[in-house]
């Protein structure tokens, strides 16, 4: 029984990474803008849904599409001013607007209780039934095949034919008529968007939020999912996921003290990362990796 | 006139790229823009397609001006480059380069989210265009290659496809048979002159003077940023000035 | 106004970590021409290897200093060959150099953890007086601090400017082809850049180490916070970096003036968006010309 909660407990926090890391690929391996912020959307939607549904009793679903929403304004904020700059830039505005919110999660005690986090978030309910366990590792099912439809569809369309235009040539992309800045920043919103709801679905899981899980060396983690996954592929994305939440599971059953366990947790999914971008940077299943024009 | 370039200036840094430079273009014609190294002749093409903007002069196309507007708007207008380097979409395949020249319903997003049959039905009638032009230049099974994949001379014919697949009725083309063979110069020629017969444009920048003199009508010839000469092939190459800039005037 | 003077004489004392920072980025970014997060690392190793030394082994501190600044020289070596180079060898974009810096910063930073544990570490200075200079309070090692600096800075402006191997690595900087048919070696020349860097990097890390104390998490703000000062002031532009660093040192503190002091952080980030935003060559920067041609 144990066991089994153990592993339900592992498939519920895969299918939540899975998730947040299929919506950094739309923007980061298809489109090719370099957000290491992501995991701010994450944090948006899960304080969002956690914050109404504490102070003001909105139920879980409602909750959701508002944290996923919100997390998708905050894609538009961000982009409006920013999604012009290049490369390297972009990723340190995208940095810093992480840094920024979770200063904002840490320091607006009166909304978010700084440091102390939110508590007793509620289960959802679904028909008078409370989601825990198996239940809610079925409700993370659907909303992984959702988002994993979803994104499949828009980058094999013509509009996900653009966004690889422009990773590959925003330039040319432009002179063909495309209006890359919309497309850029529709891509980032979108991604946000499902960032949002994954971070609800944390929240209403662990039913427990703080800033520290929504630190930028998380937002590491999720890049390192779909770089060793593989930059633009939507399977990829999962797979990436997997192998780095199983890195721990792993060390579980290896002789290593628990205090230690968070540090060799650290050093080996950074090891892995260092050796992929030396020797596969395109990642096990990834189309293609980025290279000096 | 199909497109007019008055009095065009643009520096850099302090250095005119490009100054005083007039010159029209007329419906259906092919036009050659030429000039040694360095007169500026990219620089007039990337005014054009907007990448840059001008310091002084206007430009109109089909009797409009177009300066100050967005790539994406005056390529939307009717006017398609091609560049020196090739560039096409190297991870995307043949066909998808070209298809991406069509400004189709799918690359909407809430279309290519809520209308899959409608964009299947636009993307299938592109793709039969798309397969005309690149039967056109007789790549049409690279249809799925990667455009990496390609080498030089069909890359350079996939970039003319894709600048056709636009249908723009004005194709800027920079330095099209540059460090291809003489069969797929040849070949490059015959589409050209075939475009022409259809009723497109073409202005052009050719270092290859035989090749300019057998398929332009009109050449324009730069240097240092201005426009020195227009005429036929035939009065350009009896042109003092032109002689004078090409080779340096203490050699005549 | 003793409340002001004390926020700018603090300004003072982190502008000058963050000067330290802001020009070991600068010379790796003029040199590779990506952001590399390693500095950030490698100003926590310097700290805990003099804390090893001079601490738990109990050796004199100028040798523990010497012994630590070697190993962080070391240390850039290898990160640079083992990691950077292969990557530009196969020519990995500036994205996968910045992504590749952030894991080496996971590694050094994990192994610290693993070996130190996760407990705050202080040297275990007597607490000092501090001198009222305009109603401000300094310490002795917070002057050391800000001289230091000073120093270090004069002294690589001097060596960039007069030596022969700084002017190899602005060559190197300026064009790498170039400079290589200079008969400037550029392998060896990048690699001098980087134990260069580390060594600023090292000393910031030691010099806060001494003043305030040391835990395996503190280089991360500290580097972006390099990152942005080199930026404020004109990223490749390593005067420029001394500016930028005291500017965000004192720009951040004063704004506790305004906002709970939780926000010190967000502030200089804030600075750094603005700036990518509307002075994104900083502000000494020359702006570059965007390449649209062929």
């Amino acid at each position: 029984m144990a066991f089994e909660a153990y592993i339900i407990n592992l498939l519920i926090l895969i299918g939540i990474f899975s998730i947040l890391a299929i919506s950094l690929n739309l923007a980061m391996g298809f489109t090719g803008l370099l957000n290491i912020g992501h995991i701010a959307f994450y944090g948006i939607g899960a304080y969002t849904s956690a914050l109404l549904a504490l102070s003001l009793g909105v139920p879980f679903w409602i909750g959701l599409v508002a944290g996923g929403l919100l997390a998708a304004f905050f894609g538009l904020i961000l982009a409006i001013p920013t999604i012009k700059l290049r490369g390297d830039y972009l990723a340190l505005a995208t940095l810093a607007f992480a840094i920024i919110m979770e200063s904002i999660f840490r320091n607006w005690i009166s909304l978010t209780r700084g440091p102390l986090g939110l508590p007793g978030i509620p289960k959802p309910v679904f028909f008078g039934l409370t989601l825990s366990g198996f239940s809610y590792l079925i409700l993370v099912f659907v909303f992984v095949i959702i988002t994993y439809l979803f994104i499949t569809r828009l980058t094999k369309s013509p509009f996900g034919r653009v966004l690889k235009a422009i990773r590959e040539d925003e330039l040319v992309a432009k002179s063909l008529g495309k209006n890359t800045l919309k497309f850029k920043t529709i891509a980032l919103v979108i991604s946000a968007f499902f960032a949002g709801i994954a971070g609800s679905l944390y929240a209403h899981y662990i039913t427990f939020i703080d800033p520290s899980t929504f630190s930028i060396l998380e937002s590491i983690l999720v890049i390192a999912m779909i770089i060793i996954g593989g930059l633009a592929s939507v399977p990829g994305a999962v797979v990436g996921a997997f192998i780095v939440l199983l890195i721990p599971e792993v060390l579980r059953f290896l002789p290593i003290p628990s205090y230690a366990i968070g540090a060799v947790r650290q050093i080996l999914f950074a090891l892995i990362l260092v050796i992929l971008l030396i020797k596969r940077p395109q990642g096990i299943l990834g189309e293609f990796a980025f290279k000096k024009k | 006139m199909l497109l007019k370039v008055r009095k065009l200036e643009k520096s850099f840094d302090g250095i005119k790229a490009v100054q005083d430079c007039s010159f029209a273009v007329e419906k259906s014609k092919i036009v050659a823009l030429i000039g040694p190294n360095g007169a500026g002749k990219t620089t007039v093409f990337n005014l054009i397609t907007g990448l840059i903007k001008p310091d002084a002069g206007h430009i109109h196309f089909k009797g409009e001006p177009i300066i100050g507007l967005p790539p994406h708007r005056i390529a939307g207008l009717g006017i398609n480059r091609t560049f020196q380097l090739i560039r096409l979409f190297p991870n995307l395949t043949t066909i998808d380069n070209l298809l991406l020249a069509k400004g189709e319903l799918g690359e909407d997003f809430l279309a290519a989210v809520f209308k899959p049959k409608q964009i299947k039905h636009a993307e299938e009638t592109n793709r039969k265009r798309c397969m005309e032009f690149l039967k056109l230049v007789g790549l049409e099974e690279k249809r799925d290659s990667l455009a990496k994949n390609l080498s030089y001379g069909q890359r350079k014919l996939v970039e003319i496809a894709r600048a056709l697949s636009t249908e723009a009725d004005l194709l800027l083309l920079d330095e099209p048979v540059a460090g291809v063979n003489p069969v797929m110069r040849e070949k490059i020629k015959d589409i050209l002159l075939k475009l022409k017969k259809e009723g497109k444009t073409i202005l052009f920048i050719e270092h290859d003077m035989k090749f300019v003199m057998r398929i332009a009508d009109k050449v324009i010839v730069m240097d240092h940023g201005e426009e020195i000469a227009v005429g036929t092939p035939k009065q350009i190459q009896k042109n003092k000035k032109v002689l004078e800039a090409y080779l340096g005037p203490e050699k005549i | 106004m003793p409340l002001i003077n004390q926020l700018l004489a603090n300004g003072l004392i982190a502008g000058a970590i963050y000067a330290l920072m802001a020009s070991s980025f600068s010379l790796i970014f003029n040199i590779v021409k990506f952001m590399d997060f390693s500095p950030g690392a490698i100003y926590v190793l310097a700290a805990f290897a003099a804390f090893f030394f001079n601490i738990v082994l109990g050796l004199n501190f100028f040798v523990a200093l010497i012994l630590s600044l070697i190993i962080v020289s070391l240390a850039a070596i290898v990160i640079n060959k083992s990691v950077y180079k292969p990557i530009r060898e196969r020519k990995g974009s500036n994205f996968i150099l910045l992504l590749a810096s952030f894991g080496v910063f996971l590694i050094v930073t994990g192994i610290i953890l693993l070996l130190f544990g996760a407990q705050v570490k202080t040297f275990g200075l007597p607490i000092e007086k501090g001198y009222d200079i305009f109603g401000a309070l300094i310490t002795k090692t917070q002057i050391l601090l800000i001289v230091t600096s000073l120093v270090l800075f004069f002294f690589l402006q001097l060596f960039m400017k007069t030596t022969k191997l700084g002017k190899s690595m602005r060559a190197v900087a300026d064009n790498r082809e170039i400079a290589s048919t200079l008969g400037i070696n550029v392998e060896k020349t990048i690699t001098i850049t980087f134990v260069i860097a580390a060594i600023l990097a090292g000393v910031a890390g030691i010099l806060v180490g001494i003043e305030q104390n040391i835990e395996h998490s503190m280089g991360f703000i500290v580097v972006i916070k390099g990152i942005t000062a080199s930026i404020v002031g004109g990223v490749g532009n390593v005067p420029a970096a001394l500016l930028g660093g005291f500017l965000i040192g004192i720009v951040e503190n004063l704004g506790i003036l305004f906002l709970p002091s939780g926000y010190k952080d967000a502030i200089a980030f804030l600075i750094l968006i603005i700036f990518l935003l509307f002075r994104p060559q900083g502000i000494f920067g020359v702006k570059t010309r965007e390449e649209v041609s062929g």
